[in-house]
């Protein structure tokens, strides 16, 4: 009885646990058979299998099973119950099966295949449940994978301190992520920091999130970065066999990758390409745009706007506000924009975007830019408003003259370009590939001195300023500044520099067309200054001006008028004119030059003189001559322009007659400016001379109302006497006392004082004969 | 103290209450053997490779035959449709990426109608989109109001119905031939009509759907109005049941042929349900690489497409015994 007992209770023990509720219900054994296949009952009988593969049913420690093999995974990720066709089985995906490379030390949590291969186990277990969202969406990792822990596990040296920093990396950046970023699937930190799983999936192509062949990841985020695609700067439309730093084809870098690696980068702006130690920022550009020196176009040139340079003073300073607006960027030597820093290639360009203002235009492979586009930051057509963004100081070049816009629409420059096309800047320099110093744009003759040649090459009579030719009667250059006051450092840089013979401002050297001239500059006037910081150059705002200029103007380094700044700079001795008898400011206002300009237009100077196609070539003289009786010296016609009976100096002419002519000086002992009694003989070319003939500058200065005394008139018409009246020196010096001896201040008398000669009984001596001056005949009648 | 009478009772209770013990016991025994007892090795269907069809497919899930012969191949993960001839030359191509009128994303499910119009689950785009046999775009019909993921499409011959699985919300949605919504089977679950994830489908004659359970290892038939559903085959690894059933076609004699993607092999059950036999090469089993869609020409000849293996191999099948 009790033996059957037992024997019934055994067997309803052993053979049907089932019934009685064993350890894992019938239903949640079924969700586990559903990958653990080796768990059906029916196969721990014995049955038929219908499985090819009957391995063991434990998953041994550390090794791969059945339930998390590749083919497990893919008979629901095959597209019916989750599809991940294209993200784990296409090719090149992240390495999910084969061996473990060398370098790589695999952490323990990590499983692999017992042939010690990677399978989806490795990084997924269905039971660590690690999620980085909701259940249901979680990709069961080994490990916490929300700040790319896991990634890091296995690829720590992708963050790792490098000479050049890496894309960044568990970090925040201001702004980002945005919410269409998030949309697009990109994921970030639980703070929005970037993480690796930021750019990279691991079960797409390449563990890409994104392709990056045609850029789509990287445009995620850098969307601004768009318009590139399409130029000259995607090196698939250009140069479609280039490989980057790390031999990647296009093909595989895409056009980012083609210039920039997020990972151990050559260079600063995650530079994929070559970049030597030492090199400024610009030497990522100078990596490919300074490799063929006979590609014009492409190379920057021998003459080339100069990088790695801080903004000079004179220059306008970028504000924080204009870098922030996306205006012309510096760049201290980490890369970054702001206001303090060098000027860099990328302070004028944008590599990314071939037309500042159309996107859209993408210019292309045989497409030539102009200063609309070529990448720049600032379209510099119409308004060279990029150049004028730093150069301030040449904004008022737009309004006037040099404007070629307004003065010579049709003349074009080296690279064949009118004016509306290359900007008023572009009209003579060239950022880039120029023809010469000055970064020169305009035709040079390279066997001829280079300097005059930026001004003559258009100031000639078939040049585009064939209105205003130089070249005629016209104040000497390249003359030594020797003998003027202007050598000083100082004054070359503050006022009128001096030239040497390769264009170089330096003290000492001579004088050049620029030396008067800025041609940027139509006036110093504080009225026609730029006030602060440029803002951006509106092409309508400029109101263009092709005016004749005067001594206040004409791109003067110095006004001339109304006082003789310009002028006395080099002629400092005759700043004393001003206020006396011959500023005509104070004794005929009205007066007229040849040019028909009043003193008040042509400056104290201008109104004898005229630096530039005078009339008459005798000391430039702007006047007409006066008259002169025949023999008299040539000279005495500068003076007579003024001192005849009709001229406005009629109260001011000799009273009797002027030195005869025909009697040879010898002005050995006077003809030293420095020396007292001074009188300098003049031939009739106006040179000093030591033998010669007296004329009226022999014995005034012109400029010099009281020799006693270097001060300037005191601005009212007054009476001289023997010591003023310009005269050059004290009668008892003066270079008539060598035929005249002592008597010689008694003839001087005579000949410029009525009331004098009255007084005096003229004998006719032997050697001399006197010959009245008509006029003064006439006065005296 | 008990008297022998006594005794002998209470020895009597005691044996009788052992022998229905140990009867019971019996019972346990013999029903767990009858039901765990081992079945004989199944009926093996040779079968005859006449070719494989090979596109520069990437994993590649359906295939259909039309009145002409030509094959039609849903090379989804290229987001394309590639035809070929019967001979499996290639004829054209249709399809591009993308979410436009004609475009497709990883597009899952392909079926033609009566009049060789090619349907196709769009399944990334969540539509179905319907194009002439040429590859014209026709029509499409948006799911995104049901928040579908569709992964099959099947129309049924005679009225012109659509039944498409919807994976996401684990029913069938049937619309009628002028593209408007008909009615909802299903929901989430294993009970008889419930799904884990349907997915391909097949009417036969009658006009019943059979519409492949995955996750619960069946093939669930409905009639013609999604009711009275009854099932065929069940989850396992042994002959008769369906570990990663995948593709569905039926014959002419109505027997219905369920390919496993997991276990690499085609079954074949009666229509009553009873397994009828699997097809062989050799002595074993005709083991494929990840078997999926099904189709028959009307020559009588099983298209398999392996995906993973990215071709589509041509049977011959015996004669009905």
């Amino acid at each position: 009885m009790i033996k059957s007992f037992l024997m019934g209770l055994f067997c309803i023990i052993i053979l049907a646990p089932p019934a009685w509720g064993g350890t894992l219900k019938r239903e949640s054994k079924d969700e586990c058979c559903i990958c653990h296949v080796l768990w059906f009952d029916s196969l721990a009988k014995g049955k038929t299998s219908l499985l090819a593969n009957t391995d063991s049913p434990i998953v041994i420690a550390g090794s791969a099973g059945l339930s998390s093999s590749k083919d497990m995974c893919y008979s629901c990720h095959e597209g019916y119950v989750a599809d991940s066709r294209n993200a784990v089985f296409r090719k090149n995906k992240h390495q999910l099966l084969g061996k473990v490379p060398d370098w790589l030390k695999l952490p323990k949590i990590f499983r692999l295949t017992k042939n010690n291969e990677f399978y989806c186990g490795t990084c997924h277990g269905l039971h660590d449940v690690r999620a980085m969202g909701e259940v249901g969406k979680t990709p069961f990792t080994r490990m916490d994978n929300d700040r790319s822990q896991m990634c890091i596990a296995c690829h720590g040296d992708k963050i790792k301190p490098q000479k050049y920093p890496g894309h960044p990396m568990m970090k925040k950046v201001d702004g980002m992520p945005t919410p269409s970023i998030r949309k697009k699937g990109l994921k970030f930190g639980p703070k929005g920091e970037i993480i690796c799983q930021s750019c990279h999936s691991p079960h797409t192509r390449r563990a890409m999130a994104a392709p990056v062949e045609d850029a789509s990841l990287c445009l995620i985020c850098h969307e601004n970065k768009a318009p590139l695609t399409g130029t000259a700067h995607d090196l698939r439309v250009t140069m479609p066999n280039e490989k980057n730093i790390k031999k990647e084809p296009l093909s595989k870098s895409g056009p980012c990758g083609a210039c920039h690696t997020p990972h151990s980068p050559a260079g600063p702006k995650l530079w994929a390409r070559e970049f030597k130690p030492g090199d400024s920022p610009s030497g990522v550009c100078l990596s490919c745009h300074n490799k063929n020196p006979d590609d014009k176009i492409k190379d920057t040139g021998r003459y080339s706007h100069p990088v790695n340079v801080e903004q000079k003073l004179n220059l306008n300073r970028q504000t924080s506000e204009m870098v922030a607006a996306g205006r012309l960027p510096l760049f201290p030597k980490p890369g970054k924009k702001q206001p303090e820093g060098t000027v860099q290639c990328f302070s004028c360009h944008n590599p990314h975007q071939w037309d500042p203002n159309t996107p859209g235009n993408r210019g292309g492979k045989d497409v030539k830019g102009d200063a609309s586009n070529s990448f720049l930051r600032i379209s510099n057509r119409g308004s060279s408003a990029l150049c004028i963004e730093c150069h301030t100081d040449k904004k008022q070049l737009l309004s006037y003259d040099h404007n070629m816009q307004l003065t010579a629409p049709d003349t074009k420059n080296i690279q064949g370009v009118n004016v509306s096309v290359s900007g008023p800047c572009g009209a003579c320099h060239m950022p880039h590939n120029a023809q010469g110093p000055k970064l020169w744009a305009r035709k040079l003759a390279g066997d001829k001195e280079l300097l005059p040649q930026y001004c003559l090459g258009c100031h000639n009579k078939n040049g585009a300023a064939n209105k205003k030719p130089v070249g005629g009667n016209d104040h000497p250059v390249n003359v030594a500044s020797k003998g003027f006051h202007i050598a000083s450092a100082e004054l070359v840089i503050k006022t009128l520099p001096l030239f040497n013979k390769q264009g170089g401002a330096e003290p000492g050297e001579t004088i050049r067309c620029l030396t008067c001239h800025d041609p940027h500059i139509w006036s110093k006037s504080p009225m026609l200054q730029p006030a602060g910081p440029a803002i951006s150059v509106n092409t309508a705002d400029i109101a263009v001006n092709n005016i004749e200029g005067d001594a206040t103007d004409s791109f003067l380094r110095k006004p001339a008028s109304p006082s003789p700044d310009l002028c006395i700079t080099c002629h400092k001795e005759t700043a004393l004119i001003v206020g006396t008898d011959h500023d005509l400011f104070v004794t005929a206002p009205a007066a007229k030059n040849l040019a028909g300009q009043t003193v008040k237009e042509s400056g104290q100077c201008g109104v004898c003189h005229a630096v530039h196609n005078s009339p008459n070539k005798l000391k430039l003289w702007n006047r007409k001559y006066g008259p002169v009786a025949e023999k008299q010296h040539p000279m005495n016609a500068l003076c007579t322009s003024c001192h005849f009976k009709d001229g406005p100096a009629k109260d001011k002419i000799p009273g009797v007659a002027t030195h005869p002519e025909g009697r040879l000086i010898t002005n050995i002992m006077r003809f030293n400016k420095r020396r007292k009694g001074y009188t300098p003989i003049f031939d009739d070319a106006g040179r000093q001379t030591n033998v010669g003939n007296l004329c009226c500058s022999s014995c005034h200065s012109f400029y010099k109302w009281d020799h006693l005394v270097n001060k300037q008139g005191i601005g009212k018409n007054v009476e001289g006497n023997d010591n003023t009246s310009f005269l050059r020196t004290s009668s008892d010096h003066m270079v008539c006392t060598t035929c005249h001896g002592e008597e010689a201040i008694r003839r001087y008398s005579y000949f410029h004082s009525v009331r004098e000669r009255k007084k005096m009984k003229v004998k006719k001596t032997t050697g001399y004969q006197m010959f009245p001056h008509p006029a003064s005949l006439d006065k005296n009648k | 103290m008990l008297t022998g009478i006594q005794k002998n009772k209470r020895n009597n209770r005691q044996n009788l209450f052992c022998r229905i013990l140990a009867l019971t016991a019996c019972i346990v025994l013999f029903s767990f053997f009858a039901k765990h007892a081992v079945a004989g090795e199944p009926p093996h269907l040779p079968v005859e490779h006449l070719i494989d069809i090979t596109g520069d497919f990437n994993q590649p899930t359906e295939v259909a035959v039309s009145h002409t012969g030509n094959i039609f191949v849903l090379d989804g993960a290229n987001d394309r449709v590639a035809v070929f001839n019967e001979n499996g030359k290639p004829l054209y191509q249709f399809g591009k990426t993308g979410a436009m009128d004609g475009e497709l994303k990883n597009p899952v499910g392909l079926g033609l109608d009566h009049r060789d119009n090619v349907y196709i689950a769009d399944t990334g785009n969540n539509r179905i989109q319907v194009f002439d046999t040429l590859g014209n775009f026709i029509r499409k019909i948006d799911l995104t109001a049901w928040n579908a993921r569709p992964v099959e499409v099947t129309s049924e011959k005679k009225t012109g119905r659509i039944y498409i699985s919807d994976a996401a919300n684990h029913q069938i949605l049937c619309f009628n031939s002028n593209g408007s919504f008909n009615a909802a089977w299903g929901s989430y679950g294993k009970r008889t009509g419930e799904f884990k994830f349907p997915g391909m489908s097949a009417v036969d004659d009658k006009g019943d759907l059979f519409v492949v359970d995955i996750l619960n290892g069946r093939i669930q038939v409905f009639n013609p109005d999604g009711k009275n559903p009854r099932q065929v085959g069940r989850l396992g690894v042994i002959p008769g049941r369906l570990f990663r059933p995948k593709g569905i076609a039926i014959d002419p004699q109505s027997r219905i042929f369920v390919s496993d993607s997991y276990t690499g092999i085609i079954q074949v059950f009666n229509p009553d349900g009873s397994l009828y036999g699997i097809l062989s090469r050799g002595d074993d089993f005709l083991r494929l690489t990840t078997p999926i869609g099904l189709a028959f020409d009307k020559r009588g000849r099983l298209y398999v497409v392996q995906a993973a293996a990215n071709t589509i191999s041509v049977f011959q099948l015996p004669e009905k015994k």
